[in-house]
């Protein structure tokens, strides 16, 4: 199997370790400064496509005992809340906020959105997520509006699309595909960054080869406008909107990003090719299950959202670490032949609890991860970046099967208006967390179908 | 009367491919079975039946199949990844190993169970992204082996600013990928990228310019119509030549087309009805036209992505093509329900237990009157499996759903169908765990679906027959089964008669091959065609012939615009 090939934690000078990153020519990117005090709001959420079995601490508010599947918390325990008591209501009619059957493809709307999952919106979320309403308010100003990454890249068994592989909508439906190969987004990300040793002639060839890219696109986006005009409405709204992602891409490449004020702002190292799919027995399907080295992407990606909050090159990003009801194989990392949502519905598999606490805290630890890096890394204006920025954790549904009570949610950041390092029993609904992660940046809303603040979250 | 069978000999062709065919090699061709095992070995090959379809140029579309706006409105499709695929094996030669890790960079397609509908194709800066990255790879990959882009080209440069070169290259790669020839003016504004090479001194250079500007045109990755004007319609239009040939061949060969096709239109072979039914007559006999007939079976049942051991899979995929192979060259679909022998080869027949006569590859009668037909395969049988086991209520929900088009409600929101029953306790057979007559909301579909599945019980997770309950011996299974209002069944072949007997497989079949040619899910506004499809399927169920007349009708060559209500 292929693996990336820089090792994580290597690339943050001033987040973690000795750095391999490349300082880009400070001359070749402007840079932003912030008064003191008015540094950016920033958010970030991410999710796990496994069900929690064992991830409500046994005691409530600050010291709380940490549980099994969120173990990997510990040391980034004093920046995490954890929200419990998280339900969303099922029933015939759907209530406000509920969900109806089949489980996996319509719990992604009422989680993520607030809105009721319903026969005949098959729960394709119709509403902004949160991360998106963040994007309108502070996605205007950066080379980014925002980032949205996948590490799991396919769905092994089923699609690999659709409500169960996206989690982040625009405001009136359409999903932000999210990226699914770090080798492309890691490309994207540093367009424009360039190395410091590069000589005059290095920077004159990639000057070339930028303005032939450019005029390659260019021909595309106008033989694009041509034929908009050729076709009826409704293809024309279709088209528009594969040639606006088109003219996207031109305009990001052509910029020249204005990056942050933080002296830690460096490209990473080229990762290299995507690691590759390895197949593994599947005990209870049969045939094989896969692995596509998700621990490195979901890593890789942590790396890059860290760096493009630290460079400023957006302030808003999504990380789906596994898509909803995963099928990724559990042998690589757990040693048994099983697919992941296998923990769900079979208790034949060795270790079973332990593992599936393992999971569960494998997810969270990408969360920690950024947490602990964004604690550490400086903010310009003073702080640090943690102070500025709110990140949520999730994972899809609670602790019995394909429930959806008592769900546990984590949450960190903006310490100025959240509560750090303490166990919240909420007795409400998923939603209210991310309302109350935006309510934390500034951003009041009426957040899905149950609207609320967490008052135990607020200082 | 309408004479509306494929000819004979198109069909003695396929039966005469070997059976790469079968192991399903996808476009490329190649005759790499190792077992060299013909699976149509038997038919007749001995020539003329005297049901040669239509003589050339006698075609006439009727009754529905003469009405223009007898399909419902069709959107803007993208590509397929399958398509993509096979369109850049066509239009520049590549290779599975140069596009595998290119096309993984792109956004999966949904499964609706095709993996076409428009509805589900998000345009987003993962495709674009990706897609630059597909164009610039393959572009600078052909542009830099000379020989190779020679030959596509039809040219060696004189040098670097050899324009003529660089413009006949972009003109004979350029019709295969927009799927229609590049004027004048697009071909001038193409080749203006010698500049570069010019600039450079490398023709490389430009040629790589332009071949990434060609797999980045809107006109390749979307499948546009522009059509020509229907007078007084401003919602209707009649497809042009070029955007025919396109239609036709990605709905029968799964690709753009090549140049072969591209000559046909040139010489008049879409010109009319006849015509179109005459090119598709000559395209069903390319192979890749049975792959995509296949495949297009494949998705709708659901085995083309088996849940079983790759080897296994390899052989139930097989067996499974084979079957319909046969049918499509017998001109007899239904049979496959109800075939009373099955191609296996040496792993399939250790597998259910059948003896191979001689111990080779080939068709062998089955020994079980209760095995029969395609729902007797692992293949079908592999996708009612949960992970506990078979489960009577996903393999009748698949029969019931996917082959009789009958709908099934979900479960109400607090049944987690994700948990086997549990009725009468760990230790009861599974009758008696599956009893859901006590919760009404449950009883009325679960009684209608349940009984078909526990019907094809003694038929394990991909086929396998078994007489006990895997785990709990003491519970024999009786195998005995229902369909509502046709009556018991005993096995998957007395199950294909029943279904037969309902006479709805080929509706519900047309259903689909209408929703994998539109590419999104059919409603009342395609009631005219799909009855039509119908209506003709259920007169003869030869499918092969009916795929022609479904191409050649007036409603194939008109696209109704999205606007229609």
């Amino acid at each position: 199997m292929a693996s990336l090939r820089i090792p994580r934690r290597s690339f943050l000078t001033g987040l973690a370790g000795a750095s391999v990153a490349l300082p880009f020519l400070e001359a070749m990117l402007p840079r932003k400064a912030w008064a003191a005090g008015t540094a950016p709001c920033r958010f970030v959420s991410m999710f796990g496509g496994v069900e929690q079995l064992h991830s409500i601490p046994s005691s409530t508010g600050p010291g709380y005992t940490m549980p099994d599947g969120l173990a990997s918390l510990e040391s980034v325990r004093d920046h995490v809340s954890v929200v419990t008591g998280l339900s969303i209501g099922t029933g015939d009619p759907v209530p406000a906020g509920g969900k109806t059957n089949p489980h996996h493809g319509n719990i992604m709307m009422p989680l993520l959105t607030g809105f009721r999952s319903t026969n005949d919106n098959h729960g394709v979320p119709n509403a902004a997520t949160a991360d998106q309403i963040a994007a309108d308010v502070y996605g205007g100003d950066t080379h980014f509006r925002s980032l949205e990454f996948r590490a799991q890249p396919v769905g092994y068994r089923g699609g690999s699309s659709g409500t169960k592989a996206q989690m982040s909508y625009r405001e009136g439906g359409g999903a932000n595909v999210p990226q699914a190969s770090p080798q492309l987004a890691y490309e994207s990300v540093f367009t424009g960054f360039t190395p410091p040793d590069a000589s005059p002639a290095d920077l004159e060839a990639q000057a070339k080869l930028l303005a032939r890219r450019l005029s390659v696109l260019d021909l595309v986006k106008a033989r694009g406008d041509d034929l908009v005009g050729k076709v009826s409405r409704a293809d024309q709204i279709r088209l528009e909107r594969h040639f606006d992602e088109i003219r996207d891409l031109e305009t990001r490449l052509a910029e020249i990003p204005t990056t942050s004020d933080s002296a830690a702002c460096m490209a990473l190292g080229d990762p290299g090719a995507d690691p590759t799919q390895a197949n593994f027995p599947n005990t209870v399907h049969g045939g094989s299950a896969g692995y596509s080295d998700e621990a490195a992407r979901a890593s890789l990606f942590v790396d890059l959202i860290a760096m493009a909050l630290v460079c400023d090159l957006t302030r808003v990003a999504s990380l789906m670490i596994t898509m909803e009801q995963s099928m990724m194989s559990l042998a690589p990392l757990w040693g048994v032949d099983f697919e992941m949502h296998d923990l769900t519905h079979h208790d034949d598999i060795p270790n079973r609890n332990q593992i599936w606490n393992d999971v569960s805290s494998w997810h969270v630890s990408f969360f920690g991860d950024l947490v602990a890096r964004l604690a550490a890394e400086p903010e310009p204006t003073g702080g640090y970046l943690l102070d500025n920025t709110v990140l949520v954790m999730s994972q899809s549904g609670g602790p019995t099967g394909h429930g959806t009570t008592n769900m546990s949610m984590q949450i960190a950041g903006r310490p100025s208006v959240l509560r750090a390092g303490v166990h919240v029993v909420a007795g409400a609904h998923p939603s209210n967390v991310y309302q109350t992660a935006l309510h934390a940046i500034g951003i009041d809303v009426a957040f899905g179908e149950v609207p609320d603040i967490v008052d135990g979250l607020l200082v | 009367m309408l004479r509306d069978a494929i000819s004979r000999k198109a069909r003695l062709r396929w039966a005469g491919l070997a059976t790469a065919i079968v192991v399903g090699c996808g476009g490329g061709g190649g005759t790499d079975d190792e077992d060299g095992a013909d699976p149509t070995a038997g038919e007749a090959t001995d020539g003329d039946d005297g049901d040669d379809g239509p003589a050339p140029g006698t075609h006439e579309p009727e009754g529905d199949f003469a009405d223009a706006e007898a399909m419902g409105p069709q959107g803007l499709r993208r590509l397929s990844l399958t398509e993509l695929r096979n369109s850049l094996r066509t239009a520049v030669g590549a290779t599975d190993e140069e596009l595998d890790p290119l096309l993984a960079l792109l956004p999966g397609d949904g499964e609706t169970p095709f993996d076409n509908d428009y509805a589900q194709q998000e345009p987003s800066q993962p495709l674009v992204e990706g897609m630059l990255k597909l164009a610039e790879t393959l572009a600078d990959t052909i542009a830099h082996d000379g020989p190779r882009r020679d030959a596509l080209f039809g040219c060696t440069p004189s040098g670097p600013a050899d324009a003529a070169c660089l413009r006949q290259g972009v003109d004979r790669i350029g019709a295969r990928l927009v799927r229609r020839p590049l004027t004048s003016e697009e071909l001038d504004t193409y080749a203006g990228f010698i500049a570069a090479s010019e600039e450079d001194g490398d023709f490389a250079v430009g040629a790589r310019l332009a071949l990434t500007a060609l797999l980045l045109d809107g006109e390749f990755l979307y499948r546009v119509i522009v059509g020509e004007p229907v007078s007084g319609r401003d919602d209707l239009v009649r497809l042009t030549d070029h955007e025919m040939a396109a239609r036709l061949s990605l709905l029968l060969w799964g690709s753009g087309p090549d140049d072969d096709l591209l000559a046909r239109v040139l010489d008049g072979g879409l010109a009319d009805a006849s015509a179109v039914y005459d090119t598709a007559a000559w395209m069903v006999q390319d192979e890749r036209a049975l792959t995509q007939i296949q495949r297009l079976h494949a998705m709708w049942i659901g085995y083309d992505d088996l849940p079983v051991d790759p080897t296994l899979g390899d052989s139930l995929t097989k067996e499974t093509n084979a079957l319909v192979q046969r049918a499509l060259v017998d001109g007899e679909w239904l049979w496959m329900f109800t075939a009373d022998e099955s191609w296996l080869d040496e792993k399939l027949a250790e597998h259910y237990e059948i003896a191979l006569p001689g111990g080779e590859p080939g068709w062998v009668p089955y020994p079980d009157v209760r095995r029969g037909g395609l729902l007797s395969h692992g293949s079908f049988l592999a996708q009612g499996t949960k992970p506990w086991g078979t489960s009577p209520t996903e393999r009748g929900k698949l029969v019931w759903e996917r082959l009789l088009c009958r709908d099934v409600p979900p479960p109400p929101p607090t049944v987690d169908s994700g948990v086997e029953p549990d009725g009468g306790g760990p230790d009861a057979c599974k009758p008696e765990k599956w009893d859901m007559t006590e919760r009404v909301e449950c009883a009325s579909c679960h009684s209608l679906i349940d009984p078909i599945g526990f019907g094809l019980e003694n038929y394990g997770p991909s086929g396998e027959f078994r007489t006990t309950e895997p785990g709990n011996a003491s519970c024999g299974i009786e195998g005995r089964g229902e369909v509502s209002a046709q009556g018991e069944f005993f096995g998957p072949a007395a199950l294909g008669r029943l279904l037969v007997e309902t006479g709805e497989l080929e509706g519900c079949f047309m259903q689909h091959l209408y929703q994998f040619a539109i590419g999104r899910e059919p409603d009342d506004r395609d009631e005219v065609m799909v009855a039509a499809l119908t209506d003709a399927f259920e007169r003869d169920d030869d499918f092969v012939a009916l795929l022609l007349q479904f191409v050649a009708s007036e409603g194939f060559r008109h696209r109704l615009s999205e606007e229609a209500q």
